[in-house]
This record gives structure tokens, sequence and C-alpha cells, in this order.
């Protein structure tokens, strides 16, 4: 293509714009982000003071005590009282498998699922869905489009919770923090850490956490030793890990995709549909099995949501997509440590075995949105 | 009139013209394109105070302006909203006159629609602005190597979603 032809045609096709003062506009809408920022600031006052006065109680949704709080030696004070939510009812659908034969709940998901709530106005919440209980058990001061909101992150062992706080620069970095699910505070850890794309914060285990430096640099951060461990571990991109951190899902060289557990490595390939995949740019893996055999892969967004976007499977071994059981378009795949697959549709949740056989369904929490980790 | 406020005033009147004309190659609306820029001044409004002597307000402004740009297509799904039915070219002539142009403006923009938030923004970034594939990376906040590879991706979808108007851009190149 003429590129000289290019730049004139787009330099010709900006100057159809009508020129327009928008400085009246532009001040309105400063005021107007003054008002959310000052609202979310009085909110996390409210929570410190309640933190102070004891009305802040922490609920772990085992009964357990809470688990170690990261090592480090800033801690802010942004602990907000916990609420404890209505209990649901069992529904009839946790315990139907989508065949319809009867399965007992205890043998479909017997773990806790950690939700993010749907973003609210002030503050981001973090479920415990633990059979029929449903409980908050970590909160965070938050702007609904924040930093803080595209980020919050629960550790694949449930026990730590992360998150990039916003910093001045127009939502696009800010201050990696973190907390323990179920106790009060947090520890500030990094600086000029990037919050926006779809996955700003990747998990390799329990305590390590793959950031993004406003200088495009990956850092591994070990969240219980407060240090980092590792610059950059390579060229490859797009990565995530098992739940158990070690197996690795990435792009290698040339964009090929392999999976890695460091002693072994296996490409694979996988070629979207074409349609869709127009309007992305591009796909990655989400999740990876414990055994590193498969992935679930997903559109790679474009932008800060927190759609995981994973609509697939592929068995790394032969680069086939395997058959999900189940109807309806799929919103994200889940690999747990257990060996189970949860998916995620607009219809619901199914539960399925190693094999991809259904083990159930269960029901998705009315307000909680994003599914953050599961802990059998 | 306090005057940071008049600093700022002085910054947005001066150079609304050209973010807008970057906001428009980026959304393909008039009206989409002042929201863009709207928010991006409001948010530099906000870090005024430390903006003003720093000679960097308007590089502050277009990341910020390239990054909601990003982020507002998937959430409100823009581009399928832009006008994306390429009109039929005008054949014939080779020395094209101004109805010509104008059916070449309307591909082009019918084109950019068609990319994504991404494609588009490597496109405006590198050959509206000129700017360098390092430049780029940094105001989208991504590596020079996504930069090369949507860029080239953007180029190879214009060829595809407009082979006539990537024709007529090889036929002219070729003759020069």
């Amino acid at each position: 293509m003429n590129q000289d032809r290019l730049r004139l045609d787009l330099a010709g096709l900006a100057e159809e714009v009508t020129p327009v003062d928008l400085r009246d506009r532009a001040l309105r809408t400063s005021r107007r982000l003054g008002i959310q920022r000052a609202v979310a600031t009085s909110a996390a006052a409210l929570v410190v003071l309640a933190a102070a006065t004891g009305t802040a109680l922490a609920i772990r949704p085992n009964g357990q005590g809470p688990a170690p709080a990261p090592a480090g030696p800033s801690v802010t004070s942004t602990w907000p009282p916990v609420e404890v939510t209505p209990t649901p009812s069992p529904s009839p659908s946790d315990s139907a498998s989508p065949s319809g034969s009867p399965v007992k709940p205890a043998s479909v998901l017997t773990g806790t699922r950690y939700y993010l709530e749907a973003p609210a106005s002030t503050r981001a919440r973090i479920h415990a869905v633990r059979g029929s209980s449903d409980q908050v058990v970590y909160q965070i001061p938050s702007a609904p489009t924040g930093c803080e909101s595209n980020t919050i992150t629960v550790s694949p062992d449930g026990k730590r919770v992360a998150w990039v706080q916003d910093s001045t620069d127009g939502g696009t970095s800010g201050v990696l923090l973190a907390g323990t699910i179920g106790k009060p505070g947090s520890t500030k850890l990094l600086e000029d850490v990037n919050c926006l794309g779809a996955r700003p914060l990747v998990w390799k285990g329990g305590d390590l956490l793959m950031v993004h430096k406003k200088t495009q640099e990956s850092v591994l951060f070990d969240l219980a030793a407060n240090k980092r461990v590792d610059g950059d571990p390579g060229q490859e991109t797009d990565r995530c890990w098992s739940a158990d951190g070690r197996w690795l899902a990435a792009m290698g060289e040339g964009n090929k995709p392999y999976v890695s557990d460091g002693t072994q490595s296996r490409l694979y390939s996988y070629t979207p549909p074409k349609d869709e995949a127009a309007h992305w740019d591009g796909w990655r893996a989400q999740s990876v099995s414990m055994d590193g055999r498969y992935v679930a892969v997903g559109w790679q967004p474009t932008d800060v949501s927190r759609e995981d976007g994973s609509f697939a499977v592929v068995d790394t071994t032969t680069s086939k997509v395997v058959n999900l059981p189940g109807k309806g378009d799929i919103w994200s795949i889940l690999f747990t440590v257990d060996n189970k697959v949860i998916v995620t549709r607009r219809t619901g949740i199914s539960v399925l075995d190693s094999t991809f056989a259904p083990l159930g369904t269960v029901t998705k929490p009315t307000t909680s949105g994003v599914l953050l980790a599961y802990v059998p | 009139m306090d005057p940071l406020l008049s600093e700022f005033d002085s910054f947005v009147r001066t150079r609304t013209p050209a973010l807008l004309r970057s906001a428009y190659l980026l959304t393909g609306d008039q009206h989409l394109a002042e929201d863009l820029v709207q928010s991006a001044l409001a948010r530099t409004h906000r870090s005024w105070s430390r903006l003003h002597d720093s000679g960097n307000a308007e590089a502050y402004t277009r990341k910020i302006m390239y990054h909601l740009q990003v982020s507002w297509w998937r959430r409100r799904r823009v581009a399928e909203s832009m006008p994306g039915d390429v009109p039929e070219p005008r054949g014939g002539d080779s020395a094209p006159d101004h109805a010509q142009q104008t059916t070449l403006r309307l591909t082009l923009r019918a084109a950019l629609a068609k990319l994504s938030a991404k494609q588009r923004a490597v496109l405006v970034l590198r050959f509206f602005e000129d700017r360098t594939e390092s430049e780029a990376a940094d105001l989208l906040g991504v590596t020079v190597g996504t930069v090369k590879s949507q860029t080239s991706k953007a180029l190879a979808k214009l060829r595809t979603v407009a082979p006539e108007l990537a024709q007529l851009y090889v036929t002219e190149g070729s003759a020069r």
C-alpha cells in the first residue's frame, strides 16, 4: 500500500471534523470526576473509621482464621466493614445436572467461589460463595471504571487479593496493593503498575503475581516476600498459569502458542472462527488445566472490561477443539486445582470433570459479577 | 481569573482542533470525537497543576484520548455504530476529481470502521500523526512489537475490506 497516499487521505478525512469549543464541557466533566473521587475518598475515610471503632468484622467463609498477610513495610488502612449478604436459599438447579439426572450438591462444587460484585459506585466487594452461603470477605474503595475495578484479583488459593490503586494519570497506572482475604488492611508493593488491558495482573500460584510496569517491563512479584523475584522471564507474551502455577501457557516467538512446565514444552495451534476474529485483536489462553493438556482460549479484548471472553477449550496434544457439553454463549472457562472445569454461560454455570463430562450446575449469585477464583 | 485556569483555557482553545482531528479518525463520528476529546481534556484539567509547566500537556491528553477510545470501543461497540458499508468506487479517470476524492474518503472512513480500536489507533498514530513505532507504543501502553503487528494487521485488513482502495494506492504508488 502506498503509505504516502494513505497519509494524505487520512489528513483529508480528518479535515471533515468541525472544530468546536470544548472548554466548558471539559470543565464540567472535570468537576464531575472530582466529585466522584471525593465520594470515593469519603467512603474510604468512613470505612477506616468503622474499622477503628471495631465495627469491622472479618468473616472467613469456612470458619477458619485469616490467612497470613503479605509481608511488607508499608501498610495502608483501607479495611472496609464487612457485610454479610443474605444467604440465598438453595436453587433447584444446584442439584440438577444438565441432562436432568439428580446430582447431590456436594458432588458439584464443594469449595469456595470468589466473585467480584457487579460494579458499584464507590466500593468493589469480593464475595465468597460456598454452598448456599454468600459472604462479603473484602471491600476496596473504588470508582466503577477506575484502575481498581479493572485489576482486582484473588489468588488461586483464595488467600490473597491484589489490585492497582488509581493514580492521577487518568486511570492508566497506579500502585500495586495486596491484602489478605478476610483480614483488614493492605500492603503497598510496587509503583507505576499498568492497570489497563484485559488481564493486567496474572497469578502464578498463590504467591507470585505477574504485573506490567509503565515502562512495559513485566515483573514477577512475590507477595509473600514483598519483593520482585524476576524481571521479564522471556520474550513470550500473553502468559497465564495453571492454578498451582506449574504449567505456563503463552505465545512464543512468531506468535506460536505453547504450554510448558519448565521441563517439557508443547507447541500447539488454534485458528479461531474467522468472522468473529475480525472484531478482535487476536486470541490468547485464559486458563490452563492442571496437567497442561488443555487451555481455555478467549478473545484478546482491547480494553479494560473484566470479561474473560473464553469460548473454547483446545487440547494442546492434538490442537483440536474440545466439544463442551451444554448450549449457549460461553462467558468464561476456568480450570480448577481439583481438576474440574467451571463453564459460565448466560444461562448458568456448568461444572465438568477432567474429561469434560457434566457433573452438574450451580447458580450464579445475583449480586456477583466476575468469577475471580475457585478454591476446593 | 485564576492564572492556572487561564492557561488551561488557552491550551484547550489552541489544541482542541488538532485533538478533534485525531479523535475523528479514531471514532469516525463528530459527536463521538467531541465526547472523546472532552473526556481527555477533563482529565488533563484534573492534573493541570502538575502539567501546565511540564510542556507535556498535549502528549498527556493524547495518551488519555487513545486509552479512552480503546476502552470505549469495547464498552459501547462504537465500531458497530459507525457507517461500515464501503461505498461503490467510482472508476475510470486516472486524475481523480472532487467527487472521486469524496468517494475515496468515504471508502477510507468505512474501511477504518471495520478495524478494531487498537488497529485504528496505530494507523492514526503512525500515518496521521507521523509517530515513530516507539512513540506509538509509549502512547498506547504496548510494546513496539505490538505496534508493528497491529500496523501490519490493520494495513492487511484495509486491503481486504476495501480492495479498490488498496488497488488505487498501489497503482498510484507504482506509478511514482
